[in-house]
């Protein structure tokens, strides 16, 4: 009788049940000892002016563009999608329809965010017909089609990009491309020696920098190339805290059999949802005692999520379900509705494994498909693959 | 303007995105509410943090009460019947969730009469961040309705008319829920349930005692009815105590008594030292059960009538739980009753492994090293 009363409506009641029993709410308001007693630290304190400026003034659109920039820059930075939000309402004194491009090439940055392509492509096309050779709704459209696997698109972005600037960021974006469509061996080097040929921007543009980096080391990795662990350390040397680069160092650590040093990694960002994933598979790993409460943490989170409608997540909540919870049915269903959506390589890594733990080989056809179509190169998914292949063959 | 876009190029890592927690228990004329609001998220609307160090403290949230509960209170509106219901005065707290730190709203709201429907219309922070969402629990006499409130979804309708229908099936289908995955109380009962196919001699104790295997299986299947009934009447009865406060002992103390009455149960099926008669037993122990309901059933503030209709509800269904397990397992056992394997391996093999898991929780629990999964 150790499970609570209320917890038993979990079963059956959907929405009231998780809000009831699993919701985090469902902990115990206190009253704090002393007034010093510090409760929560705040991220965007030194942002507060121009925020207040804003709300004062809120038809300013200079101003209301640099709060958005500011607030999608934050929301990337520390993986918190509430500055999503407060972007969105920054911009909302402008209509929909006819808003200047500046406001309508943020908009589509949200949406991207927000997982919605369709929008976010036809925002930006929107601006593309106001600004032909406007370079940032260029590669913002390039990393959309990158995310949906349209290689030959985002390459054609990437190109037009490369006209209005020149130098190491058109130079990753084309690689970017290249590296999934046959080409990695060659967009591996071509990063690099982009990085040394334009070193100066590189210093004084960390983040392209990092985009790079973080390119390379993927890239390497697919390829199944040592110098992949050289390439994260260098961006780890960067910046430590990139939330996408946590999750992806994490990941090539678990690949490797050294969950220890994702624990020690990760211990101070359980506030990020993928970033606690990667830490509840490294405790799982280790056998380190607080798993079931990450899991249950995560579980309550994910939950939160499809209450709130949001299906952002659906690539991590696959994993999580997988290996995590044991179900993988319900993995590849997420992993399923998620490729419909994005296509990325840890999309169809996850899509392959959970069709070969549910027992249905045939669900990863997409899979197959794409990488035969693409000349993906990646190791880790050929052998999956071909597992697929193996058992496709052996149940027929 | 470059980082931008090199921001949009690669994918992010997201948090769980802002929500509210509200809750609303719906009483005779009365809605009594606790919510909670991310400090975050509070802090952007009001400003708590006046010394602008990056650090909310409990003096700035203090301070800022007023300001918090005007904000929010401005927001939501509750009514009764189309009659908007009046806030009471606000206490405030907080509460550590696995995302950061909110602030806990808790009021009442008063009401012209008791509602046959409720509407909530929310509206908190959807000007500031329109990725907010409210997620609304509404509970009526036990029952809980939900909803996520959302710009789009700004005001929802509860048809709260009074009628224990719902509350009957839900408590019922719980209590039922409860017996088929509760680890423990269905260990209990299956101990209870696996020798009933021999009859002892009230005078005969000890490891050779006389075992007689029945000769009828409708006198035997009544006998187990009564004896799981003693059970659940046992149960019952202090659970009922405990929700009404009349009883109350630490989780820890009544975790750890149901441990031991699994253990006695169990090695009373191989070494027969307590008294041959069941019911008593099976009610005795079923009491130290139902204490194990404090803690669990203790929050629930249910009218005296819909308290009283949930609890028989929430009996039956255990009731009927045991009384479908009686039913696969007693005709095995009676099937098996002749055999030499069931009374010598089966019946001694089962026995045996449960005594070892429930002295293994016993340790876990009087111990307090939680240790065990369940």
């Amino acid at each position: 009788m150790t499970k609570s009363f209320l917890h038993l409506f979990c079963k059956k009641g959907g929405l009231a049940c998780f809000l009831l029993a699993c919701a985090p709410a469902q902990a115990s308001p206190f009253l704090p000892a002393s007034d010093s007693v510090v409760l929560e630290h705040l991220p965007d304190a030194s942002d507060r002016g121009r925020h207040r400026a804003l709300a004062a003034d809120p038809h300013n659109l200079a101003l209301a563009l640099s709060v958005a920039q500011g607030d999608l820059g934050r929301a990337r930075a520390l993986g918190d999608p509430r500055y999503l939000g407060r972007a969105q309402a920054a911009l909302a004194p402008w209509p929909t329809p006819g808003a200047p491009p500046e406001v309508t090439l943020l908009r589509a940055v949200i949406l991207q965010s927000n997982h919605d392509f369709a929008g976010a492509l036809a925002a930006l096309d929107q601006v593309l017909r106001q600004r032909p050779h406007d370079a940032q709704a260029w590669l913002t459209r390039a990393a959309i089609h990158q995310a949906q696997a349209e290689y030959h698109a985002a390459l054609h972005d990437c190109g037009q990009f490369a006209t209005t600037v020149l130098g190491l960021a058109p130079d990753i974006c084309t690689a970017s491309a290249m590296s999934l469509n046959g080409h990695a061996p060659l967009a591996l080097r071509a990063v690099e020696l982009s990085l040394d040929a334009n070193a100066a921007e590189a210093t004084r543009e960390p983040q392209v920098a990092m985009w790079g980096l973080t390119l390379a080391a993927e890239t390497a990795e697919r390829l199944g190339d040592p110098s992949a662990e050289t390439w994260f350390a260098r961006a780890m040397a960067l910046d430590a805290r990139d939330p996408y680069l946590l999750g992806a160092w994490s990941d090539w650590l678990l690949d490797h059999d050294r969950p220890r040093e994702v624990i020690a990694l990760l211990d101070g960002y359980t506030r990020v949802d993928p970033l606690l994933l990667r830490l509840a598979l490294a405790e799982q790993a280790t056998g380190h005692a607080a798993l079931a409460g990450h899991v249950a943490d995560l579980a309550a989170r994910f939950e939160a999520s499809r209450l709130r409608g949001d299906t952002v997540h659906r690539r991590e909540e696959a994993r999580f379900a997988l290996y995590l919870q044991r179900r993988p049915a319900r993995a590849l269903a997420l992993a399923r509705d998620n490729w419909t959506v994005q296509r990325e390589p840890a999309d169809a890594r996850i899509l392959l494994e959970t069709s070969l733990a549910a027992g249905q080989p045939a669900a990863a056809d997409p899979i197959l498909a794409w990488m035969q179509a693409n000349t993906v190169q990646d190791v880790r998914l050929a052998a999956l693959a071909a597992r697929v292949r193996a058992s496709t063959a052996g149940g027929s | 303007m470059l980082c931008l876009a090199i921001a949009g190029s690669m994918p992010a890592s997201a948090h769980s995105a802002s929500s509210s927690y509200l809750h609303v228990d719906v009483q005779a004329r009365a809605l009594v509410v606790q919510w909670s609001i991310a400090l975050r998220d509070l802090d952007y609307a009001v400003g708590i943090d006046t010394d602008g160090d990056g650090a909310i403290t409990w003096g700035e949230v203090r301070r800022h009460a007023a300001a918090i509960d005007a904000y929010a209170l401005s927001r939501l509106a509750l009514s009764a019947d189309g009659v908007p219901c009046t806030f009471g005065a606000v206490s405030n707290l907080v509460d550590q969730l696995n995302d950061g730190t909110y602030a806990v709203l808790r009021f009442q709201a008063a009401c012209a009469s008791a509602p046959a429907r409720v509407g909530v219309h929310y509206a908190l922070l959807f000007d500031l961040d329109p990725l907010h969402r409210g997620l609304l629990t509404l509970s009526v006499g036990g029952v809980p309705h939900a909803a996520a409130l959302s710009p789009t979804l700004q005001d929802v309708q509860f048809d709260v008319a009074p009628g224990y229908r719902e509350t009957v099936r839900s408590f019922f289908l719980t209590g039922v829920d409860h017996l088929l995955t509760g680890i423990d109380h269905m260990l209990f009962v299956t101990m209870l349930l696996v020798p009933a196919m021999f009859r002892r001699r009230l005078d005969s104790f000890g490891p050779g005692a006389a075992m007689l295997p029945v000769a009828d299986f409708s006198g035997m299947f009544v006998e187990s009815l009564k004896v799981l009934s003693a059970f659940t009447l046992a149960h019952g009865t202090t659970l009922t105590l405990s929700v009404l406060h009349i009883v109350s002992i630490p989780e820890r103390l009544s975790e750890a008594g149901i441990a031991l009455t699994i253990l006695a149960t169990a090695l009373d099926n191989v070494f027969h030292f307590l008294p041959a008669r069941r019911w008593p037993l099976a009610f005795a122990f079923g009491l130290v059960h139902g204490l194990g309901f404090a803690t669990a059933l203790g929050p629930m503030s249910l009218p005296p009538m819909a308290l009283g209709v949930a609890l028989i509800s929430f009996n039956l269904g255990l009731e009927a739980a045991q009384v479908s397990i009686a039913s696969v397992v007693l005709p095995i056992g009676f099937l098996l009753r002749n055999t030499v394997v069931y009374p010598r391996r089966i019946l001694p093999g089962i026995s045996g492994a449960v005594a070892v898991v429930a002295l293994v929780w016993f340790t876990d629990r009087a111990a307090g090293l939680n240790l065990m999964p369940f």
